[in-house]
């Protein structure tokens, strides 16, 4: 990310995490509206999201694999 | 509540069991194991790329918490106590593990080596190729964005709660968090080939 941002990153993750409350709520969500680079960051962070949650499920099975042989 | 009830309610604080548990009751505890078991061990396989390692440390972690179970700190999530109970271990298991392959390392030099017999064949399922491929990109990140965005993403800690496990301040946490989320699209998409 080389652009400089408003909205600090460590807002942007409590923004998608649905943790931000009140006027910094209106704040950051407004400027996402606006700014590209943050709504770039924001696929950025669902897609790790996706990816690693749907592994949860193939790390069960292997998890249960591995105490079932162990 | 009796415990034949407590094990039926999914509902029951952490808290309140924890107070069980510690008061003697095996099914309070075990109750807590139910919970977070599968949470630990997807953590811990992540963090290490090895299942059988991973359920070892898993096993020893809940041996420590139940050990240690009048150290939970009255203000802090169970959740967030065991998983700095998990990383401990995990962290002084590689320790251990550093200096036994200096040790296996001196041996070989000394000695000439033999030749490993644990070349595996490779599996190539469409689920065990996408999760090699994950694992590539999470071993590429340092080791504290990896850990970060494991715990956030996998095990699907916030921030805040990210903070607390690593000892770290929320807005510490979430900076790694971010960044390791970036890095992680960023390069998993150039790897699998995909579009944002």
């Amino acid at each position: 990310m080389t652009v400089e941002c408003d909205v600090a990153v460590e807002h942007l993750v409590a923004y998608s995490e649905g943790s931000l409350r009140g006027a910094r709520l209106e704040v950051v969500e407004a400027h996402v509206q606006a700014c590209p680079v943050c709504r770039s960051r924001l696929t950025d962070f669902q897609h790790a999201d996706r990816m690693l949650r749907a592994q949860q499920v193939h790390d069960d099975v292997s998890a249960r694999r591995a105490l079932t042989s162990s | 509540m009796s415990d034949a009830l407590l094990m039926g309610d999914a509902t029951v604080a952490d808290a309140t069991l924890v107070v069980r548990a510690r008061d003697g009751s095996v099914d309070a505890f075990e109750l807590l194991v139910n919970r977070y078991h599968s949470m630990i061990l997807n953590y811990l396989i992540r963090q290490t790329d090895d299942p059988e390692f991973a359920a070892d440390l898993t096993q020893e972690t809940f041996l420590d918490a139940y050990r240690s179970l009048d150290r939970v700190p009255e203000e802090a999530s169970f959740a967030a106590w065991l998983y700095r109970i998990a990383r401990n271990n995990l962290l002084n298991e590689w320790r251990r593990r550093r200096l036994r392959r200096m040790i296996s390392l001196n041996q070989l030099l000394a000695g000439g080596g033999a030749r490993s017999a644990s070349l595996r064949q490779p599996d190539t399922t469409a689920a065990t190729v996408e999760r090699d491929l994950i694992q590539q990109v999470l071993n590429e990140l340092s080791p504290n964005l990896r850990e970060a965005l494991v715990l956030s993403s996998l095990c699907g800690f916030t921030g805040r709660e990210v903070a607390d496990i690593l000892g770290i301040s929320t807005a510490a946490a979430q900076r790694r968090i971010g960044r390791a989320k970036e890095l992680f699209a960023e390069r998993h998409r150039a790897l699998s080939g995909t579009q944002a």
